[in-house]
């Protein structure tokens, strides 16, 4: 994890000051500079004209992305439990309320087979998590932003367990958070490719249980990496 | 092999145990630990079979009280040698003039199979460790029947394996059989896997007798002629030495102790003052005593599975010696049917060895339960068809012999037990209990 900030960072850096060095008038407080003619999305060339915060606002376009990602758990217990990773696939959408920032929301599906320690026995996990935030989007130059979104997120976790040792089924719902951030490549007008992080947290817990099947409450959220394909509206 | 039904015999219990009210003030669990130990106190006993040539039966000592028992097994055909399985629920007998095989089943004492091998079997009979295959050197045929347990068949036979094929052993890990030629004067070494010799090795005059250490390392071959015992290296299959005896002494067979340190040989010679038995000490490989008192013409010879006991038919006096090995003299002589030939004990029946327990969890994040886990060891011998697990007294897993842990799962957190774990043989009888507390 530390490599990998490390690489945002750089990258995160590099962006920047490519973003500078190609455009001297687009900084992260760019509604009171003039923007280049070629800059689009989020801000369109026909706003460059006339570069006020309120046409701006008029002109920043909604947008629908597919993320495909790797989440492994952040707590070692699960992680050991399911040892290995899986894919984690979310439906987002953002939509912007200002000219730098949107509100962010996405459903989301993750699964991932494990075998209980120290007894071996195969379980599995799927989590539904719906998530709702606010995206603040950072111009660094007409082809690349930066983003971060922060928010609540709602999980719904069914764990199926092959033992006749304890519960085959746990069910549990809770309200946790999500922090995710990540860069928005600009390909083409209507379309982006995005490379993000992301850690999420919830506690959830077994409720019901059999005769000597013990319950604990555990951190079911972690971490994904990934990328997504956008489109803009 | 037929199933067959598990036969209590309630001669085969012997009770050993007479705890003393001791441990009154211990705790509930040691005294279930207590409860228990005085429930498995039935002993497996071992016995004793021993081949009657002239009466045609095999008669069965138990060497626990070292008597001999009621029921005697008909055999016809001459008996000479005799081997038993490791499990000890089956008897084969070499039948010198009927040319077979007579398979005992030991529940049922009596003659279930006979199976057809080369001439005149003799002394030369032996099981592979894992009871599988049954190996007889057939003296007028010069050769080897190599027979399959399960199905009481021949599946081959092993040519050119010298003359007069007279004894054999294999080692402990059952990849060799060494069978030793009387009238070649060498020791043909075969592979059990193939069952085709791979070398053959010259000995003394007239190898009769031979056993192989625990250990696996060394053969001792007894030769009648030359009154001597060659000692073969099984690693390179050379002879690395021999231990010459009395002038007169007829080497005959020879077993070796369960832990190597001793190998004692029958001296065939018919003439007085001859009747003895000689003790060899296997790590200089010198004689260290002889036993007087044995009966005429000792003829086979086996070696109690906790080595105390040596047993020896006489063949010209008809009856067994008792031989303690503790002090090397005869405590007793048994009387059993005429010109007894080959004895045989049947392996022991011993509880697990090295019994441990812990407690687990087996955590599948959300939910775990406490289980405990016991591991042990399989028994030294293979003479015994399973396991029997008890928590605090009660029987909760009936285990086959390839287990070696248990787990008992939903165990309640804080709570101890006392586990014990026994081996069951085929008909049903149970060893002492190996016993872990796990709190």
């Amino acid at each position: 994890m530390i490599r990998l900030s490390y690489f945002y960072f750089i990258l995160f850096l590099f962006l920047l000051t490519q973003g500078f060095a190609q455009d001297r008038n687009v900084s992260f407080s760019r509604a009171c500079s003039s923007p280049p003619k070629h800059r689009h999305y989020p801000y369109p060339s026909s706003d460059d004209q006339n570069c006020s915060s309120s046409s701006k606002a008029k002109k920043v376009q909604p947008m629908l992305a597919v993320k495909a990602g790797y989440f492994f758990f952040s707590n070692p217990k699960m992680r050991k439990i399911y040892d290995r990773g899986g894919l984690d696939l979310q439906l987002c959408m953002s939509y912007p309320i200002q000219k730098w920032l949107q509100i962010y929301s996405s459903f989301e599906y993750m699964e991932r087979h494990g075998n209980s320690l120290n007894g071996g026995e195969k379980t599995r996990i799927w989590e539904i998590p719906l998530s709702l935030g606010m995206k603040p989007v950072f111009v660094i130059n007409s082809k690349v932003q930066y983003y971060f979104t922060l928010g609540p997120r709602y999980f719904f976790m069914h764990q199926h367990n092959t033992s006749v040792y304890v519960d085959k089924t746990v069910v549990d719902n809770n309200i946790g958070g999500f922090v995710n951030t990540g860069f928005h490549f600009l390909l083409h007008r209507h379309l982006l490719i995005d490379f993000f992080g992301e850690y999420s947290f919830v506690w959830l817990r077994a409720h019901h249980s059999k005769a000597y099947v013990y319950k604990k409450t555990m951190q079911a959220g972690g971490f994904t990496l990934g990328a997504s394909l956008g489109h803009t509206f | 092999m037929p199933q067959k039904e598990p036969i209590p015999n309630p001669i085969k219990f012997r009770n050993i145990y007479n705890k003393s009210a001791t441990l009154f003030c211990c705790s509930i669990s040691s005294l279930l630990t207590i409860v228990l130990a005085l429930f498995h106190s039935n002993l497996f006993a071992n016995y004793a079979y021993v081949t009657s040539t002239l009466g045609g039966t095999v008669s069965i000592i138990d060497t626990a009280t070292n008597t001999l028992l009621p029921s005697t097994i008909s055999v016809s055909g001459k008996p000479f040698g005799i081997a038993i399985n490791p499990l000890g629920n089956y008897v084969y007998t070499a039948c010198f003039l009927g040319n077979d095989i007579a398979v005992i089943d030991t529940a049922l004492n009596s003659v279930v199979a006979t199976i057809t091998v080369g001439t005149n079997p003799y002394h030369a009979i032996a099981t592979t460790p894992d009871g599988s295959y049954l190996y007889v050197g057939n003296s007028g045929s010069d050769n080897v029947s190599v027979i399959d347990t399960a199905k009481n068949q021949v599946i081959t036979t092993i040519e050119n394996v010298g003359q007069d094929p007279n004894g054999c052993a294999i080692t402990p890990d059952g990849k060799y059989l060494y069978v030793a030629n009387t009238y070649s004067n060498n020791v043909s070494v075969i592979d059990t896997s193939t069952n085709e010799i791979v070398t053959t090795t010259n000995v003394g005059t007239h190898p009769h007798g031979i056993a192989i250490t625990p250990d696996g390392r060394y053969a001792y071959v007894a030769n009648m002629d030359s009154n001597d015992i060659s000692i073969i290296e099984i690693a390179n299959n050379t002879v690395s030495g021999s231990i010459t005896l009395d002038v007169g002494v007829v080497p005959f067979v020879l077993a070796i102790t369960p832990n190597g340190q001793y190998a004692y040989v029958t001296n065939h010679n018919n003439i007085s003052p001859f009747f003895y038995v000689y003790v060899i000490k296997t790590s200089n490989n010198t004689v260290t005593s002889w036993i007087t008192g044995t009966g005429i013409q000792p003829n086979g010879i086996a070696i109690t599975p906790d080595g105390q006991s040596v047993y020896v038919s006489n063949y010209l006096s008809n009856n067994v010696s008792v031989i303690d090995t503790g002090t090397n003299t005869v405590l007793m002589s048994i009387n059993v049917g005429a010109e007894p030939g080959g004895i045989a004990i049947t392996l022991p029946l011993l509880p697990p060895q090295n019994l441990t327990g812990k407690q687990e969890k087996n955590d599948f994040g959300f939910e775990y339960v406490l289980f405990n886990l016991l591991n042990w060891n399989t028994p030294q011998f293979y003479g015994f068809a399973g396991f029997f697990v008890y928590r605090n007294g009660n029987k909760i897993a009936t285990l086959d012999r390839y287990a070696r842990q248990y787990s008992d799962h939903n165990r309640i957190k804080g709570s101890s037990a006392t586990y014990s774990v026994t081996s069951f043989s085929p008909t049903g009888e149970e060893s002492d209990p190996i016993t872990v507390q796990i709190n």
